[in-house]
């Protein structure tokens, strides 16, 4: 027991020495450009929403030594079982989110192979909804909604053009569901006497992210 | 949130005022032979540090122009900021109703352009300016000039209209955000230079940084986090910062107020603040914005609840005429912000005057000042009292029209003894949003005879007038008259 505990803090204090090491190697600063794609997981809190695949694309722009500003189109899709987040009338289906985020990058290092940083941005979230039963026609929908975008990364660079990117960010959409048709303007209708349903979705993405 | 916001920073203007300490005068002030009204340094009365005497200073040649780096982009990336900033606080926090908003949202106020908003009365007129003062401050703060940053708070105010509520954009909330801001915003930047010192260390360090911070909040946020460069805008020494002011502070009891009209004798105590930033009559003129102003407040409890008033005027453009024997003339192109508010009465406004300010030297310890202004105000609104008159507020008309304001005062040795002002509104109703249309005259007119009693500290009497003729369409015309006289307390300074 003694010994294994011994091998397991030896194995940890030789990754970590390595992983500093790794981190300590200069190749530069940030670049001002970058191409990314990642994909990853989604896992929605509200309950009766379950968990999918997402992935995105997007551009990344340096506005300072350490700040940056990512524009990603993402999309990701969940099942979504009858009455869902206490919505009666809504019928088992799926969900679709179709994202585009600005989103700023906070970084706490700003050279070395390893750079973490936050995220702190907002969403357009395009938000649709299709039943099981593809032969009738939905008679509810999400309403699309702006969404905060909080959380935090980690390039791990393998030169000086590219890196694998590693996020964790929470979606924060609060939205709810309207029948169809929509008889007047979204702005007529009073958010606060509606069901409201916390979407707040966790991604966690890898992706590659290619400098220029 | 900007409830708080606004009575943080109102609060902390009045506590400044009750740590001003004696300062000097300014270089050219002294030379020109303008009399030696007393004039106290901001810089010079937070701990940790201790200002050099006047003599010293007005030795001292002014410090040479020094070229700030001015970041536009980062400027504008703040505003935007400060807008997503509030949008998730009302969303998240707040659950503002009109916080839900999306594409959708944004492409309908684009197709559907502007309209009238009749938020509450103090939301609309006096929290908005406040709001418009954060973008103003952001431009200040990245090196923008006046009209850099004025134009930072109108680009901060349309995108809030346009994109950050679900409702249509307002054009009021778009004037008013960015007129008052404007003005709001270049104060709290002229008076965070005089707080803050470059290479202040320890508690006075921080005093002034938290005081700085308060007065314009985000070239603070900015010091914090790029390690509070003393390079930055913002400190004694930028070119259009860091002058002399002086002023008064009163202190009243209970206020006895009588109207013709209105039943009754109330009472209400009241607390209220001159401060004169530059030399009204021109001298230290040196061509930017704002190097002259004056802002006047007051604040009163009751008799139903606290009401501010603000008169703030500046120079945004202005000529300094020969003068001789001490005397001095100014002519000048100023901007407003006003807000007068009384339980019974309420009117204010937006405006742009032209006027002149100068000053007469009678002996060498007696000086008159006197000024004139007249021009056109361009947002005004007063309450209207036949519609909802106890009800939130909501209930005012929207006027263009107007304005005039005269000024006379004299003072000995330093010492104002007497003044008479006298503001005039004359305003013709929009009549949109449910407004009343019509027209509407307000004059007020306040006398103040002022005694020294030790140093600085004196008593006085000041008598108050305000008048409002109306003429609604539909309503007989008439007439609601106010009076009031209270004796106080001031501190000159």
């Amino acid at each position: 027991m003694r010994q294994s505990a011994r091998r397991q803090g030896t194995g940890l204090v030789v990754v970590l020495l390595l992983a500093a090491g790794v981190a300590r190697a200069d190749i530069g600063g940030l670049k001002p450009f970058s191409a990314q794609l990642d994909s990853g997981a989604v896992f929605v809190k509200e309950a009766g929403f379950g968990h999918g695949w997402r992935y995105g694309g997007g551009v990344f722009f340096r506005t300072g030594k350490r700040a940056g500003v990512e524009i990603l189109l993402e999309r990701f899709g969940v099942p979504v079982e009858e009455d869902a987040g206490g919505e009666p009338g809504l019928g088992a289906g799926r969900m679709d989110m179709t994202s585009l985020l600005f989103n700023q990058h906070l970084f706490f290092l700003s050279r070395g192979r390893i750079l973490p940083y936050a995220i702190l941005g907002v969403g357009f979230c395009f938000i649709g909804y299709s039943p099981d039963d593809a032969a009738v026609l939905p008679e509810k929908d999400f309403v699309d909604r702006l969404a905060l975008q909080l959380g935090g990364g980690l390039d791990f660079r393998v030169s000086s053009g590219l890196a694998v990117s590693g996020k964790v960010r929470y979606n924060m959409v609060k939205t709810w569901v309207e029948d169809l048709p929509r008889t007047e303007p979204i702005r007529e209708t009073d958010p606060l006497a509606q069901n409201m349903l916390h979407l707040y979705g966790l991604e966690l993405s890898l992706g590659l992210k290619f400098s220029f | 949130m900007t409830t708080f916001s606004t009575t943080i920073s109102t609060l902390a203007l009045s506590l400044l005022l009750g740590h001003i300490a004696v300062g000097g005068l300014p270089v050219d002030t002294a030379a020109s032979g303008a009399p030696r009204l007393p004039s106290f340094s901001l810089a010079a009365f937070l701990p940790g540090d201790s200002a050099p005497p006047p003599a010293q200073k007005a030795a001292d040649p002014p410090p040479p122009p020094r070229p700030i780096r001015k970041r536009p982009l980062l400027a504008a990336a703040e505003v935007a900021g400060i807008n997503l900033g509030v949008w998730a606080f009302l969303h998240y926090v707040g659950d503002a109703f009109y916080s839900y908003i999306s594409w959708e949202t944004i492409r309908d106020n684009f197709r559907d352009g502007f309209e009238w908003d009749r938020s509450r009365y103090f939301v609309n007129f006096y929290h908005h300016p406040y709001h418009g003062y954060l973008y103003f401050s952001a431009g200040r703060a990245n090196g923008l000039n006046y009209w850099g940053s004025a134009l930072a708070t109108l680009g901060g105010s349309l995108m809030w209209e346009v994109v950050m509520e679900k409702y249509r954009p307002s054009i009021n909330d778009l004037v008013t955000t960015t007129a008052g801001g404007c003005v709001y915003g270049e104060i709290g930047y002229r008076f965070s230079a005089l707080v803050r010192k470059k290479d202040a260390r320890g508690l006075g360090r921080i005093w002034r940084e938290a005081v700085g911070t308060i007065l314009d909040p985000i070239g603070g946020v900015n010091r914090l986090l790029n390690g509070r460069k003393d390079s930055d805008p913002g400190l004694p020494g930028s070119p259009d910062a860091g002058r002399i002011l002086n002023g008064e502070v009163v202190l009243t009891g209970p206020v006895v107020t009588r109207s013709a009209e209105l039943a009754g004798t109330r009472a209400a105590p009241l607390v209220g603040f001159t401060l004169n930033y530059g030399d009204p009559a021109g001298t230290g003129w040196s061509g930017h914005p704002f190097d002259v102003f004056s802002v006047k407040g007051r604040l009163r409890w009751g008799p139903d609840r606290p009401h501010l008033s603000l008169f703030i005027h500046g120079a945004l453009f202005g000529k300094k005429l020969a003068s001789r024997g001490g005397t001095s003339h100014f002519l000048g192109l100023y901007q407003h912000y006003e807000y007068y508010g009384l339980d019974t009465l309420r009117v204010c406004g937006t405006s742009f005057t032209g006027g002149w300010s100068s000053r007469f030297k009678f002996s060498p310890d007696v000086a008159l000042t006197a000024s004139a202004r007249l021009g056109w105000l361009g947002l005004g609104s007063s309450d209207d009292f036949y519609a909802d008159p106890g009800g939130d507020r909501r209930s005012y008309n929207f006027g263009t029209g107007l304005t005039s304001a005269a000024e006379v005062a004299i003072a000995a040795k330093g010492y104002e003894y007497f003044s008479v002002i006298w503001r005039h509104y004359g305003l013709y109703a929009l009549a949109v949003s449910g407004g009343r249309a019509g027209r509407e005259s307000w004059d007020i007119l306040q006398g103040q005879v002022n005694v020294p009693v030790w140093e600085k500290l004196g008593v006085g009497f000041v008598v108050e007038y305000c008048g409002r003729r109306f003429d609604f369409k539909d309503y007989p015309p008439g007439s609601r008259r106010l009076v009031e006289a209270r004796a106080f307390v001031s501190c000159q300074f």
